[in-house]
């Protein structure tokens, strides 16, 4: 395991993006200025999904669409900005679509530049082989004073890792991994569900100060 | 009993106050929704012509002008009148269009061809901002007909006259953000050239020279509204005609397979894939009331994909939309007509008019590339892309020191074509993708629809200086 170099980088760029040996960044803007040694700066994108309070006053797990009901979706062209207040949240996503071959892993963590602002694109960084996607970033203005975003500004580094896969394979997708171009909230999984898996045999669910069955959950869901 | 100043003001004020809650849409939007620069545009002007109305209105009627008698007081009611019957006009655009922030339409598509339609001689200004109907329909307001109305107001206003080339076009509201189907957006767009560009004028000699042709003496002795009401109904199957001929030559096969699929066309066919009109529900292949059957114009359509070379790429996909389109290619234009049509003189009128459409049409787009040579160079790479869950928008070709950008028209058609015929594809590369399931695919197909938007957006950002 390594971490790739430009040159490798470079290399695996012009192979054909549909070769499962290839890795894709699009669109790859200001292509000389965009590669470290090691690492490949990305660009905010224009979407973003703001978190609100409303409908519900949390959000709830044992709602499959609860955290996606609880943001509000905003476009912001290229030229035009989003400002986040101080010790505020909101999800983005990189404007670079990337694609990872099955033998290279990889991380994406905030320029430096952009951390002195006390600003953090991304808490859950690790790309798995085979991802496809623009990258949802969870940005966190942790400084004391509101800060004004611009899509298209540089605003992460990628770095790419290879690891012991085969790189020619054909390997199938995952529906998870392929292809968002904006953020997504989660799919919360049901508690009772993930606990049932575990052997838990009840739960407490936000809605009622009663003990739930994991069980009845399922047979009722059928 | 009121003075006559008095009952002007109570009027003014009722206006003031219509116009206020009509504009209140441009002048109130707020800062988490976003705009193309061309519905900016419009509400720009829209604002510009309201605060005017209002300064108009607030200082109305003039302190010096004497009402005195019943002339004066029904002139200035006059002008409150006209006032409010614009605004009344505008008020039919002004919400839809609000509500078509860049959220809530294809974006990225709309761009793309707006891009193309500049490239065409003497519409390098040609603009149109996009509003949300709630009929299940594609509309074009005429861009001289706003220009006119608000014309009436800004010259009793003193504002700004609306910019020349502002058009509206109006998209399902419940089909913002979709691409497929807003392919059909192109024969808006070609209504709004069609209107530009005075085809009707154009086109109107024409249209009574066939006529009378075809109705020989008889012509000359029908009624002036007679025959008015004639050359109008075969100018209105000419502007349709030319629209969609526009479409094919704007956005290439994808308009016609969107119109197939928006008029369930593929109805046409019967199991064995043949042609078959007799069962009840299946569209009827003859003119229609008031114009060209659907698929006559597929028919028309087809015909000019031959003509462009887009054919040849197309024919051989295994998709029921394209054997419609050649069956009904196969077919002649008299085909079209029920034997018993009492309007059989007015459409071979029609028939007579349409190698002059082809001329007008060849006039505005003969200089613009088809997209074909561009589209038969990368559209199996594309199609490998979209298969493998990639944005196709810088495409790397073994053996090719630079990766290839192709053109939107090329990423539009490659899509379709994948829509089509390769879904499937796409769904066996994922694992445990249930092919049967009407919910996966669409599933999927809204994934290919935003990887061609996202490689749209690219495209237009590598096109940038």
């Amino acid at each position: 395991m390594s971490v790739l170099s430009k040159k490798t980088i470079e290399a695996r760029l012009r192979i054909p993006g549909w070769r499962p040996e290839s890795l894709v960044i699009t669109p790859f803007l200001g292509s000389g200025e965009a590669f470290d040694h090691d690492a490949i700066d990305l660009r905010l994108g224009s979407f973003f999904l703001i978190p609100q309070s409303p409908p519900a006053p949390f959000l709830d797990p044992t709602k499959p669409d609860s955290a996606k009901r609880s943001h509000l979706k905003v476009h912001k062209p290229l030229g035009a900005y989003l400002v986040i207040p101080a010790h505020q949240t909101v999800l983005g996503a990189t404007l670079e679509f990337i694609k990872l071959p099955n033998d290279v892993s990889g991380q994406i963590l905030t320029k430096s530049s952009v951390a002195r602002t006390f600003l953090v694109i991304e808490t859950a960084p690790w790309i798995h082989p085979l991802y496809r996607g623009c990258l949802t970033l969870e940005i966190a203005n942790v400084s004391n004073t509101p800060q004004v975003l611009y899509p298209g500004f540089p605003i992460g580094q990628l770095i790419l890792i290879s690891n012991d896969l085969a790189a020619d394979a054909f390997e199938p997708l995952s529906a998870a991994y392929v292809g968002p171009i904006e953020p997504e909230a989660p799919s919360l999984k049901s508690p009772a569900d993930v606990l049932r898996d575990i052997g838990v045999k009840r739960y407490l669910s936000p809605h009622s100060s009663d003990w739930k069955s994991t069980e009845d959950d399922r047979q009722n869901a059928l | 009993m009121l003075s006559l100043r008095n009952q002007l003001v109570r009027e003014v004020s009722a206006l003031y106050g219509f116009v206020d809650s009509v504009s209140a849409s441009c002048t109130e939007i707020p800062q988490s929704v976003a705009f193309t620069e061309s519905s900016a545009r419009f509400f720009q002007c829209v604002e510009q012509l309201a605060t005017a109305t209002k300064n108009h209105l607030a200082a109305f009627p003039p302190e010096h002008l004497e009402i005195a008698t019943e002339d004066e007081f029904h002139e200035m009611r006059d002008e409150l009148f006209t006032i409010r019957r614009v605004w009344k006009q505008l008020h039919q655009f002004i919400k839809p269009a609000s509500d078509s922030d860049t959220l809530n339409q294809p974006t990225a598509l709309i761009s793309a061809m707006l891009d193309r339609t500049r490239k065409l001689p003497g519409l390098q200004n040609a603009d149109f901002a996009i509003f949300l109907t709630e009929t299940f329909d594609y509309l074009q307001v005429n861009p001289t007909w706003i220009r006119g109305a608000a014309s009436d107001l800004a010259f009793i206003v003193t504002a700004e006259e609306f910019p020349s080339g502002l058009g509206l076009i109006g998209i399902p509201s419940t089909q913002g953000s979709s691409l497929f189907l807003n392919c059909l957006v192109a024969h808006e767009i070609g209504e709004y050239v069609y209107s530009e560009k005075s085809l009707d004028d154009q086109l109107r000699h024409e249209v009574r020279a066939a006529l009378e042709i075809v109705y020989g003496a008889d012509y000359q002795t029908k009624e002036r509204t007679e025959k008015s009401r004639l050359v109008d109904t075969v100018l209105s199957w000419s502007k349709e005609l030319f629209c969609d001929l526009f479409a094919v030559c704007l956005i290439g096969s994808c308009y016609t397979f969107a119109y197939i699929e928006l008029f369930d066309l593929p109805n046409l066919l019967d199991k064995s894939d043949a042609l078959a009109t007799s069962r009840p529900g299946q569209p009827p292949i003859h003119f229609y009331s008031l114009h060209p059957s659907h698929p006559f114009r597929v028919k028309y359509q087809t015909d000019l994909l031959k003509q462009l070379k887009w054919w040849p790429q197309i024919h051989n996909i295994d998709s029921r939309y394209v054997r419609v389109m050649d069956l009904l290619s196969a077919l002649t234009d008299n085909d079209f007509i029920e034997a018993e049509d009492t309007r059989k003189l007015l459409i071979d009128a029609f028939f007579k008019v349409i190698p002059e459409i082809n001329t007008q049409l060849g006039r505005i787009v003969g200089g613009l590339d088809t997209g074909v040579h561009d589209f038969v160079q990368l559209r199996e790479h594309i199609a490998h892309y979209l298969q493998e869950g990639i944005v196709p928008s810088t495409i790397t070709i073994d053996g090719q020191p630079q990766p290839a950008t192709p053109t939107a028209v090329t990423v539009l058609n490659s899509f379709a074509l994948f829509y089509l015929e390769n879904i499937e594809k796409l769904m066996n590369r994922v694992a445990d993708e249930n092919l049967n399931s009407a919910k996966r695919r669409v599933h999927w197909a809204k994934k290919l629809e935003s990887w061609t938007s996202k490689a749209l957006e690219d495209i237009t950002l590598f096109s940038r200086p």
